[in-house]
């Protein structure tokens, strides 16, 4: 059978009729025939196990991955509430799916070299080409899961992945696995048989003179210059700062940390995920000890701009052919900024990509992505505030 | 000498070293310098950056306060077109959904209306806990104050209201950012709407309470409408039964009214035989006088028995249409409709009446245009309808008029138009209804002089009908009368019409 891609998205009020209505439309698009691969991405209050039951009940796929997400990119259009199925059936693809439980408090390099084996043992299939993870925002040091999975899958290869949104009311991130929802684990998707192409872009700018980060501890920057790491936004935001103590302020996520990799001539981009009464700032994933640190700043047309920059890079790996399915993991940030207008993201890829081929996406609190696309997974890192696409031939 | 000339190379190191060292310290000075100024530049850049930050921040806002309130008045206009549609208060509160509120970037929503004893109607609650509400109510049921406020169409929130108010405000709902607004209608208060975030939410805004504002207001207009929907739509079923109730009424009146017409009919019939057989007797026996069959009568006696055969006439003529109008009315009667021709008809009927307008010297005019060739009616009903229409004409027609039968070139779903016109005396407005009934007579001297039944005219409108088709009139006192009326001029236009009357 030749490929066969479906993408449905409902939007209703009641999850289990969103749920019914997405996947009795796949159903349609794929002619009642179970599908290979299920990648469900589900809005907050959309997470819940009736969901994923549906699906099931109606699909009957032979595997199923997927998370939950602050918002859904498709190629009509962007949402922040409703659940998005993608389903596809090909006799080229092969996938390899995996899960396994990742809490901050084991040894996460382990964890991560146990799941690539999983994931790898699942695949049994051609050389991968593609790797799409979901990981749980309590894992907030998550680039020694990454190193862990390194070892097995080797590198070379694009990797690309979300840190699982986080449903506000439930309080809990979700990551969904065949007929299980887990809400600390990473969950993963190998994909084989069909070449693919990473671009990631940001759009951000750095702003003043550089600084160093002079103490940190894994993923918690104590001090910039000697000083309390927060003092940074006290500086460039004056009173209206006020982040010390009390939490995250919505607008700190306007202007992310950029800290400059020697190694890759990019400036890695981190939102604080919290304040300590210290004024510590706690980031995810590692940040390097003597790094050049800036505050970072954008607008609407820069971050338009990386989206048609993040296609063009994906343009030229595919090296001329003609993308079979495009996944976008994009910052939920972004959304904040570009509001109304985050449409003008999708448009542009489009406009690069071309208008035929099928989008997915979904807006997550923290991508995993390389920041150099084409070096593999070596150089895959968790950073805030980008975009990134993976386009599969 | 060579001490001389060492000292002199050394006094010249000296110098030449000092020159290296004067402008060393020079170029270290204008480096220093130099850096002193790019540390500036990067003070100044920093500096710069922290206003952009600021400045970008400002608009940020800016920004977002403006998003908010875009997708605030969309929600809102969302909002008000459904409710506004709404045709009941409980639809309204339905409508309301946590949808509106989060686009209003409001988490907490407590709609509420009372009815007039201040009793809670309906409410509609989003974001508090179920339990939570009815405490809620009963603290503000006990603020007379902010009863009273919300009474006097005052509205509060956690920006604008006075420390005491807001205190007072955040004790009962709970929520430290709000806006409390009354919902409001043409005869005041009916309710309240209160909207809040708890902690960390920002500020409200001025746009906010504008919005919640506009919203509590459409509110309460759609509650009136509904309401006023609900009135009418309850006074419509009234009416609607009413209107079945009375139809009914009248169905059974217009069935009594059948039933004794019926009799009357029957009742009309029998008497009518029953006096015929004995009046053709009378007629009979006075013949017989008249005659001198029994012996020679004086002339005094045969005047006398010559008024009884003519007064017998009357008689007859009068029972025979009683008669024929039963028939008709019960339904006993049966027409022979045949096709034809319309001008053979109506020139054999003026041929018929020729003597008597020749008698009074009134001209008769016929006009059936070409097109009209064919009738399909029973002839002599039909030549009934004619005779009768033409001696009313002649009687009230005086000496020199002229009387018409015309027909219509222009058929009406395949009936024939006739005009009987006169330029006789006409008839007064107020007769003009009540001619076709049974009896009528129009009180005129030649009606006075002349006597008549009253039946010709009800007997021609039965017969008209029995045909499906109708008749009218148009007169004008001095001026003449316009009898019209309609027969049909083929057996599909007579299949085809809805009878007006049981056919005969």
């Amino acid at each position: 059978m030749p490929n066969k891609i479906a993408i449905a998205f409902s939007h209703v009020t009641d999850p289990q009729e969103a749920a019914y209505q997405a996947a009795a439309s796949v159903r349609t698009q794929l002619n009642a025939v179970s599908p290979e691969l299920v990648v469900l991405f589900a809005c907050p209050g959309y997470t819940g196990s009736e969901t994923l039951d549906v699906i099931h009940t109606v699909l009957r796929p032979h595997k199923v991955v997927g998370s939950s997400a602050a918002g859904i990119i498709l190629s009509d259009g962007v949402f922040t509430r409703g659940i998005a199925i993608l389903a596809v059936i090909s006799d080229e693809m092969t996938f390899g799916i995996a899960a396994s439980r990742a809490a901050s408090d084991g040894d996460l390099r382990a964890i991560g070299f146990e799941w690539a084996r999983k994931l790898h043992t699942d695949f049994k299939g051609q050389k991968h080409h593609a790797c799409l993870m979901f990981t749980a925002l309590g894992m907030q040091n998550n680039s020694q899961f990454i190193h862990g999975a390194q070892e097995v899958l080797g590198s070379g290869f694009p990797l690309l992945g979300a840190v699982s949104n986080r449903d506000p009311k439930l309080k809990k991130e979700c990551q969904f696995h065949q007929k299980d929802i887990f809400t600390q684990n990473a969950v993963g998707l190998l994909v084989g048989g069909s070449n693919a192409a990473i671009g990631t872009k940001h759009g951000f700018k750095p702003l003043g003179k550089p600084r160093a980060i002079t103490k940190v501890s894994n993923n918690v920057i104590h001090e910039i210059d000697g000083k309390p790491a927060t003092h940074i936004y006290e500086e460039f935001l004056g009173p209206q700062a006020q982040v010390s103590g009390k939490g995250v302020p919505s607008h700190v996520s306007l202007y992310p940390l950029g800290i400059w990799m020697e190694g890759q001539g990019q400036y890695l981009l981190k939102n604080a995920v919290d304040i300590l009464v210290d004024g510590s700032i706690v980031c995810q994933g590692e940040v390097p000890l003597g790094a050049e640190v800036h505050l970072m700043i954008s607008n609407r047309d820069a971050l338009k701009q990386s989206a048609t920059d993040a296609a063009a890079q994906v343009k030229d790996g595919l090296g001329g052919r003609q993308a079979k399915l495009i996944i976008i993991i994009e910052s939920a940030a972004r959304h904040q900024i570009l509001k109304n207008s985050a449409f003008v993201e999708v448009r542009a890829i489009k406009d690069v990509l071309g208008y035929t081929t099928p989008i997915i996406g979904m807006y997550a609190p923290a991508e995993i992505v390389p920041l150099v696309p084409g070096k593999g997974i070596s150089d895959a890192y968790i950073q805030n505030e980008s975009i990134s696409i993976l386009a599969i031939d | 000498m060579l001490i001389l000339i060492i000292v002199v190379i050394v006094l010249a190191i000296i110098t030449g070293l000092g020159l290296v060292l004067y402008f060393k310290e020079m170029a270290l000075q204008k480096l220093q310098l130099e850096q002193q100024k790019m540390m500036r530049s990067f003070n100044e850049l920093d500096e710069q950056a922290k206003l952009i930050v600021r400045t970008d921040l400002e608009l940020n806002k800016a920004q977002e306060e403006l998003d908010k309130r875009l997708n605030g008045i969309n929600a809102l206009q969302r909002t008000s077109r459904q409710i506004s549609q709404a045709l009941n208060e409980s639809e309204i509160f339905q409508k309301l959904g946590p949808a509106l509120f989060e686009e209003l970037g409001f988490s907490l929503a407590l709609i509420v209306t009372f009815d007039e004893t201040d009793k809670v109607r309906k409410f509609i609650n989003i974001g508090f806990a179920e339990e939570k509400v009815q405490p809620i109510l009963a603290r503000f049921a006990k603020d007379a104050r902010l009863k009273t406020a919300l009474k006097e169409s005052h509205a509060f929130s956690s920006a604008n209201s006075s420390r005491e108010s807001k205190e007072k405000i955040v004790s009962v709902f709970e929520a430290e950012h709000f806006i409390l607004a009354p919902v409001l209608t043409q005869n005041g208060p009916i309710g309240f709407v209160f909207v809040g975030n708890r902690y960390n939410a920002p500020a409200v805004t001025q746009g906010d309470e504008e919005l919640i504002g506009i919203l509590a207001s459409q509110i309460g207009q759609s509650i009136e409408n509904a309401q006023l929907f609900e009135k009418v739509f309850r006074s419509s079923q009234e009416l609607e039964l009413k209107v079945k109730e009375r139809t009914k009424q009248l169905a059974t009146a217009l069935e009594q009214v059948e039933e004794i017409n019926k009799k009357k009919s029957e009742f009309i019939s029998a008497v009518s035989h029953e006096l015929r057989t004995p009046l053709t007797s009378i007629k009979g026996y006075a013949a017989i006088l008249m005659a001198g069959k029994i012996g020679q009568v004086p002339d005094a006696v045969k005047e006398r028995l010559g008024k009884i055969n003519t007064h017998s006439d009357n008689l007859v003529s009068l029972i025979n249409n009683l008669l024929d109008i039963a028939r008709i009315e019960s339904g006993k009667a049966e027409l022979k409709l045949t096709l034809h021709p319309v001008k053979a008809t109506v020139e054999n009927i003026g041929d018929l009446l020729t003597p008597q307008f020749r008698d009074k010297e009134i001209k008769l005019a016929i006009n059936i245009p070409e097109n009209v060739t064919d009738l399909y009616s029973d002839h002599s009903q039909s030549d009934r309808v004619f005779i009768n229409l033409l001696s009313n004409a002649l009687k009230f027609t005086p000496k020199g008029g002229t009387i018409t039968i015309a027909a219509s070139p222009v058929m009406e779903k395949g009936f024939i138009t006739f005009h009987v016109i006169d330029t006789g005396i006409g008839i007064p407005p107020k007769d003009q209804a009540k001619l076709f009934n049974e009896f009528f007579r129009v009180e005129n001297e030649i009606n006075q002089s002349v006597k008549g039944t009253g039946l010709g005219l009800t007997l021609v409108k039965n017969i008209v009908e029995a045909h499906r088709g109708k008749i009218w009139l148009k007169s004008q006192e001095g001026v003449g009368t316009t009898f019209s009326f309609t027969l049909p001029s083929s057996a599909d236009a007579y299949n085809n019409a809805k009878p007006e009357k049981k056919p005969i």
